[in-house]
């Protein structure tokens, strides 16, 4: 290419950059910010599904502990009749999580295309290509390759998959920009919904819990009452499941979902005001900023629900 | 005070009412006033909490409506990409195709 074709090259790529908007040159930017997004709303979407699963369980297994202490009889009646959720009801929520997952996988897949870099190596390949059947067809006929033509083939398949791939970066800033604008209603909304569910199941895991240890210091005291009956071997197995009901009391109270939902609301709005700010690098690193923040606080939520299950 | 925080409200109750409870003995009737108390406010709570999840029902289905429609446009987004990738693979094809064609045909000349 000769340098004037450069020059000439350098100014419709500059030109084009201020046409389809200087963000459409680098839509790698915040590739890593909505992967840390995707990944951190991925744990908080299995705590919510772990509770909403796990609300029945708990009034399930209350009840049965508090007819077991009254020496009253169990019924499924009864055990219907305290459930919090009926099967339609913890379809519609996990349907509505589901969802929830698919809108930040779509995001990352957006943010993720490889489509610039495929257009950039088939425009490539396609230049190749017109080379090709220009040197063939000259030799057929017997004739020298056009030179002109032949110095032109290179520059115009790299113009037009510059253009390409202009349109496609423009194509997945539009998308990502649509997606999180027409995302931000729903997303916000369930968010709160679910904050308000998951506390409230929260809540009754913790009555739960609770209970627990006092039927727990119940028993050994029983046990203890029994002065010289009193058995050894029961004892001390009283006392192993006070110090169990303890050990999860302790990690209940780090495993409220609330703060998990809370980061992931903060983390939402950090990632609409980007999406409608104008993009500078100091808008870039404060999104940036805010999805670390909220990627190390639902880890933190999720290993305490993770260690729960495990108790 | 909202339906959640009466909740977190009597949830405290109920804990406070258990760490007491651990403190005496089964059989004194203050124990056993307190373990009725526990009892009604826990139902409470219960049917509290259960007004919260029917309430919500409706949002849920709105909700998903919406992250629904939002998720088909930004696979269509994605189709578009592939389209616009697909298009210059295409070219290349056919130009590939015309240099056979062109070959052949001189070959059948000649």
């Amino acid at each position: 290419m000769t340098k004037h074709q450069t020059q000439i090259r350098g100014l419709v790529m500059l030109s084009l950059c201020l046409v389809l908007g200087l963000s459409a040159c680098s839509t790698t930017a915040y590739k890593a910010p909505i992967n840390q997004f995707n990944e951190a709303s991925t744990v908080v979407v299995e705590t919510s599904r772990a509770y909403i699963n796990d609300v029945n369980k708990v009034e399930r297994d209350k009840y049965v502990q508090d007819q077991i202490i009254n020496r009253k009889q169990i019924t499924l009646i009864d055990i219907q009749t305290k459930q919090l959720l009926t099967p339609d009801e913890i379809e519609l929520r996990l349907k509505a999580l589901s969802q929830l997952t698919q809108y930040s996988n779509l995001l990352v897949k957006i943010a993720n295309s490889d489509a610039p870099e495929s257009i950039t190596q088939n425009a490539e390949s396609l230049g190749k290509a017109i080379e090709k059947l220009n040197a063939d067809v000259s030799k057929k006929l017997g004739r020298p390759e056009n030179a002109n033509f032949k110095a032109a083939v290179g520059p115009v398949t790299t113009l037009i998959g510059e253009v390409a791939r202009f349109a496609a970066e423009r194509k997945i800033q539009q998308a990502l920009d649509k997606a999180v604008r027409e995302g931000e209603k729903p997303v916000k909304k369930l968010l709160e919904v679910l904050s308000t569910e998951t506390s409230a199941a929260y809540e009754r895991k913790r009555s739960y819990l609770s209970r627990m240890r006092t039927i727990a210091v119940d028993a050994y005291n029983t046990e203890l009452g029994k002065g010289s009956n009193t058995n050894t071997d029961t004892l001390n197995k009283y006392a192993d499941q006070i110090k169990a009901q303890l050990d999860k009391w302790d990690t209940f109270a780090a495993a409220n979902p609330q703060e998990g939902i809370a980061s992931m609301s903060e983390a939402h709005s950090s990632l609409v005001s980007y999406v409608n700010s104008h993009k500078t690098p100091k808008d870039l690193a404060d999104f940036i900023a805010e999805m670390e923040r909220f990627l190390e606080r639902a880890k933190i939520v999720g290993k305490a629900v993770k260690e729960l299950s495990e108790l | 005070m909202t339906k959640s925080e009466l909740v977190s409200l009597i949830g405290d109750i109920l804990t406070e009412i258990d760490v007491v409870s651990g403190s005496l003995g089964q059989n004194l009737p203050s124990r056993k006033k307190l373990d009725e108390l526990r009892g009604n406010l826990d139902e409470q709570q219960r049917k509290l909490v259960r007004l919260i999840f029917k309430e919500n029902n409706s949002e849920y289905i709105n909700i998903t409506a919406e992250l629904s429609k939002t998720n088909e446009e930004m696979r269509k987004s994605l189709n578009d990409l592939q389209r616009i990738v697909g298009s210059i693979k295409l070219l290349t094809k056919f130009v590939e195709l015309v240099e056979d064609a062109t070959l052949t045909a001189s070959d059948l000349v000649a």
